[in-house]
């Protein structure tokens, strides 16, 4: 997989530049803001009666008993998996089993040459981000369009997505008026008002669906029960690329299962009030098979890649909790790290918490520079309680550290090692806290840490008290 | 506190102090504040000078075993404490006493030291943030008057707010104490950008949460005279920032504010 | 007839298969749950806003709140819907053609257009990218939510409801539904009678892209009308 832009660039240099930019970051603040105050008052109409004494109602009660789902979901998936390939294949639709990023692209580009189409319209999925597909796709001669606004904006731009709701959130109207008339043939005189844009990517974009022979999905939620996918939309794009393209490929995660419609019904209240304060999304399409027999449209084929690609090694280890995410945003919208950085700064294709956890775990075997994502984290825990399925992305991310701590420079280890040697013993403690002797001794441990001198980065150094309060206590105060 | 049982101390007690090394070398008056409220509380307390650090700036680094190393000897100290008769260790800081409290059991469990994680476990269920305890204790205390009136602004850190649930405690014990207004600001709740090594391998990053912090703080309305919270280290951060870019900040922790307030003749430390 | 299955299931699923056969690993500091005891259902999501005694007036505000218009009609001979009604879609039309899904509400309305001088077609795909307006019905409506539920067999195909600017959905009272939980969780009863494609379409399509401001009409139409109807079908 590509790196994007963990090779080449640090985590540093990506923050550095991403809050040295205002303009990206109050594009951020405002959108993040606005998502996370939906976010409340979409969940605050939930109702729910608490199970027994000690556990939560509302919302949160809800949110307790979809990470319980999960557990279910993570702990029976494979059975689960194969039942829900057995009933897409039972209604004619089919199925790859893609081990790998390759396996998968490699079957795309097939089925889109058996259906001798060279026109792909792609409506917003992550998976067919994190397994490079469209380049495979062009490489192999074929036209690909992204239909959702902010992935069409990225699209043109040649960018990577910011958020996982909204790709362009990084991009004001100005930015993206100018981003039309350059790469979109859009008339000079294309006004910046949002209806306006909107109406003039409606025009071009409608053209795509029209003339499009394959559309490309990824898929929110699988069914087992009824072989199902279920694709959580507003914009319409995930029905036209759906409807009138002969054939349809829908890239779902293996871990994006429900066993029933009982537990997809929970999801699904939570999703779209976490993500943006709906009730539910404009669009909430449930496809079950290629069309049937007196429709008018519809595709002619359905093809479900079920894609691995790392995901069955975080099964029930130390981070098997983070396969219960569902991609949401809401972590993004609190965390106070992203509203200063966005999403470009995580490197790769998810940002925010859930990229933090998401892009070592996944692309870390790859790429060796993904460890150091975790770092991205004052590790505040909102993420955690905003998290629909209440996955403890905290401690995921303790663990990533302490798995990138045990690579670590000789250098920072040695740090710690010096630093736990004499702080693990009252009397050495006090040796290097006098004073006279704390400066130095401070600053030759944060010399060994690669950013040791990152502090006076814009701060003043805190000077040690004359006395410490130790010494006193021991004077008898 | 749903996560640890609790015994509600009533009559005297005895507690023992867990200074933390910020404010041990950086910041020692808010080690003395927090001993001067608590004995006007009718506690009785103790310190254990064996105690070093709770091991915290290494855990959030990924370094296990260091973080254990030097935890097991504050470990010993306030277990000694316990054993000999104290009733609860008090903290004058969400960040360590989380990690006392949330953290400790498990960082000795994944070093295989199960003994400390019993012992953890043990230490733990008594521990006590500071306002946590005073606040408990509210009916002992004296009323607290300020000399002069003082609008403070709270920051309330991210682990009072979300791993101790300590939330309504802070404002309740800076609003009960005469002349002190207590002024909400936009971001209260939100990451001041310390986060331990987090300010110093992302500096950047770091600086630009707390510019965000300071920003907000300058547009509170009314204004606030400083800026008071439950954590030394959130607070030194904020103060380095303003200083470098020469923001007026006056920044406390919230027990000398209200150590200030006691009246004169209640026990001094 | 059956699909076709690519790559190897067994071997794809082994290593998950191998993992879990050693036990989950159990978050010590902020443990999951107990899993719910066997047999016993997922919770039902309770919302706030849904009137018990009202459901038409709470889809009827839901609705509203999703930019999307309800109209409350009696049944006329026929299916016919209220002159009024028809004679303000003929004028917003301008001209415009309309194309109708196969169900019998929305052919009943397109007959009452036609009456009037509309041009009325089936709805396949070249009529309805050219139509200003698209009538179907819907097999549910949902109360909480102001959602309609499309069936793509039972409309006979997807273009009515999603090519046209303007989408106007028939739909009896008795489909009224008070949560999505009505409508999606009896779904797995009978798996065979799921369409090729379900909607539930919760207003006008809408896309915020654009400095998180809302605009109605991305890609799918830009104006809902849901016309819930009493007595009759």
């Amino acid at each position: 997989m590509t790196g994007h832009r963990l090779v080449g660039t640090t985590l540093r240099q990506r923050t550095a530049a991403a809050v040295s930019d205002e303009r990206l970051r109050a594009n951020v603040a405002r959108a993040v803001d606005r998502f996370a105050g939906h976010r409340l008052t979409g969940l605050a109409e939930l109702d729910h009666e608490p199970g027994g004494p000690g556990e939560p109602g509302g919302a949160d009660g809800l949110r307790r008993a979809a990470r319980a789902v999960k557990q279910q979901v993570l702990a029976d998936l494979p059975d689960l998996l194969e039942r829900f390939a057995d009933r897409v294949l039972a209604r004619g639709g089919h199925v790859c089993w893609a081990s790998t990023a390759a396996d998968a692209r490699r079957y795309i580009v097939e089925v889109v040459e058996a259906a001798g189409a060279t026109r792909v319209a792609k409506s917003k999925s992550m998976a067919t981000e994190e397994i490079d597909l469209n380049p495979a796709l062009q490489a192999a001669g074929k036209e690909v369009v992204e239909t959702d606004l902010g992935e069409w904006i990225i699209q043109l731009a040649g960018e990577t997505p910011s958020h996982i709701i909204a790709p362009a959130l990084h991009r004001d109207r100005h930015q993206i008026r100018d981003l039309f008339v350059d790469t979109a043939a859009a008339p000079p005189g294309l006004g910046t008002e949002p209806a306006e844009l909107v109406r003039f990517a409606r025009g071009r974009l409608r053209e795509v669906f029209l003339a499009a022979e394959v559309g490309i999905t990824g898929a929110n939620i699988a069914v087992a029960e009824t072989g199902s996918i279920v694709l959580v939309t507003n914009e319409g794009n995930g029905r036209l690329v759906t409807a009138l393209p002969r054939v349809h490929v829908a890239v779902l995660g293996m871990e994006r299962l429900a066993a029933d419609w009982a537990q997809a019904d929970l999801l699904l209240a939570l999703l779209a009030r976490s993500a943006t304060g709906q009730r539910l999304s404009s669009y909430t399409s449930v496809v079950t098979s290629a069309r049937a027999a007196g429709e008018a449209d519809g595709p002619d084929e359905l093809h479900v890649v079920i894609l691995d690609n790392g995901r069955s090694d975080l099964l029930a280890g130390e981070h098997h909790e983070m396969l219960g995410c569902i991609r949401c945003g809401a972590c993004l919208n609190v965390c106070p790290v992203y509203r200063q950085t966005g999403g470009h700064a995580y490197g790769w294709v998810y940002p925010g918490p859930m990229g933090a956890v998401l892009t070592p775990l996944l692309a870390g075997e790859e790429h060796p520079e993904a460890a150091e994502v975790a770092g991205a984290s004052t590790l505040c825990g909102a993420c955690m309680d905003a998290c629909p399925v209440q996955i403890p992305l905290q401690d995921l991310l303790l663990s990533l550290r302490r798995a990138r701590a045990v690579d670590a420079g000789r250098a920072e280890r040695a740090a710690w090692r010096a630093w736990s040697a004499a702080w693990s013993d009252a009397r050495r403690y006090g040796a290097t806290t006098r004073a006279a002797t704390w400066g130095r001794w401070a600053a030759g441990l944060a010399g060994h840490l690669p950013t040791g001198r990152g502090w006076a980065t814009g701060r003043t150094v805190p000077r040690p008290a004359a006395e410490r309060f130790r010494d006193r206590w021991r004077a008898g105060s | 506190m749903g996560r640890q049982g609790r015994a509600a101390y009533g009559g005297a007690v005895r507690v023992s102090l867990l200074i933390t090394c910020v404010v041990d070398v950086v910041a020692p008056d808010v080690a003395g504040a927090a001993v001067r409220l608590l004995r006007a509380g009718g506690c009785e307390v103790t310190c254990n000078l064996d105690q070093t650090c709770c091991g915290q700036p290494a855990w959030n680094a990924g370094f296990a075993e260091d973080a254990a190393r030097v935890a097991r000897a504050t470990l010993a100290a306030l277990a000694a404490d316990l054993d000999a008769g104290a009733d609860a260790v008090v903290v004058p800081a969400g960040s360590c006493a989380t990690m006392v409290r949330v953290f400790w059991p498990e960082l000795f469990e994944l070093v295989g030291d199960h003994d400390s994680a019993a012992r953890a476990r043990r230490v733990g269920e008594r521990t006590r943030e500071l306002t946590e305890l005073l606040a408990e204790r509210a009916d002992h205390l004296p009323p607290l008057r300020l000399a002069r009136p003082t609008t403070v602004a709270l920051h309330a850190s991210c682990h009072m707010l979300r791993e101790l649930r300590i939330v309504d405690q802070p404002g309740a014990l800076a609003a009960a104490t005469d002349g002190c207004e207590v002024v909400d600001w936009e971001g209260a709740d939100r990451c001041c950008g310390f986060g331990g090594t987090f300010s110093v391998k992302l500096p950047e990053a770091s600086v630009a949460m707390a510019d965000e912090k300071l920003r907000a703080l300058a547009e509170a309305d009314p204004a606030a005279d400083e800026l008071v919270g439950c954590d030394t280290s959130c607070l030194l951060h904020l103060q380095a920032r303003a200083d470098a870019t020469g923001v007026p900040l006056r920044t406390r922790h919230l027990a000398e504010l209200l150590a200030e307030g006691l009246p004169a003749g209640a026990e001094r430390g | 007839m059956t699909g076709r299955e690519t790559g190897d299931r067994r071997g794809f699923l082994a290593p998950a298969r191998r993992r879990l056969a050693g036990g989950i690993a159990t978050n010590p500091v902020h443990p999951p749950p107990p899993g719910p005891a066997p047999g016993a259902p997922v919770p039902l999501p309770g919302y706030r806003n849904l009137d018990h005694d009202d459901a038409v007036a709470t889809f009827a505000a839901a609705l509203a709140q999703v930019d999307g218009t309800c109209h409350v009609a009696e049944a006329g001979p026929d299916g016919a819907l209220p002159g009024e009604l028809i004679g303000r879609l003929v004028a917003e039309l301008d001209g415009r053609s309309t194309v109708v899904s196969d169900e019998p509400a929305a052919r009943a309305v397109g007959r009452q257009l036609a009456a009037r001088g509309v041009a009325v077609h089936d709805a396949t795909v070249e009529h309805a990218a050219r139509a200003g307006l698209g009538v179907t019905g819907a097999v549910a409506a949902i109360a909480a939510t102001g959602s309609i539920v499309l069936d793509s067999r039972a409309a006979g195909g997807r273009s009515a409801s999603l090519l046209p600017a303007v989408h106007l959905c028939v739909v009896s009272v008795n489909s009224l539904r008070e949560t999505p939980a009505d409508v999606l969780r009896g779904l797995g009863s009978e798996p065979d009678a799921l369409p090729p494609s379900l909607v539930l379409v919760t207003g006008p399509s809408r896309t915020g892209d654009i400095e998180q401001l809302l605009t109605l009409g991305a890609h799918g139409p830009t104006a809902l009308h849901v016309v819930l109807v009493n007595g009759g079908q």
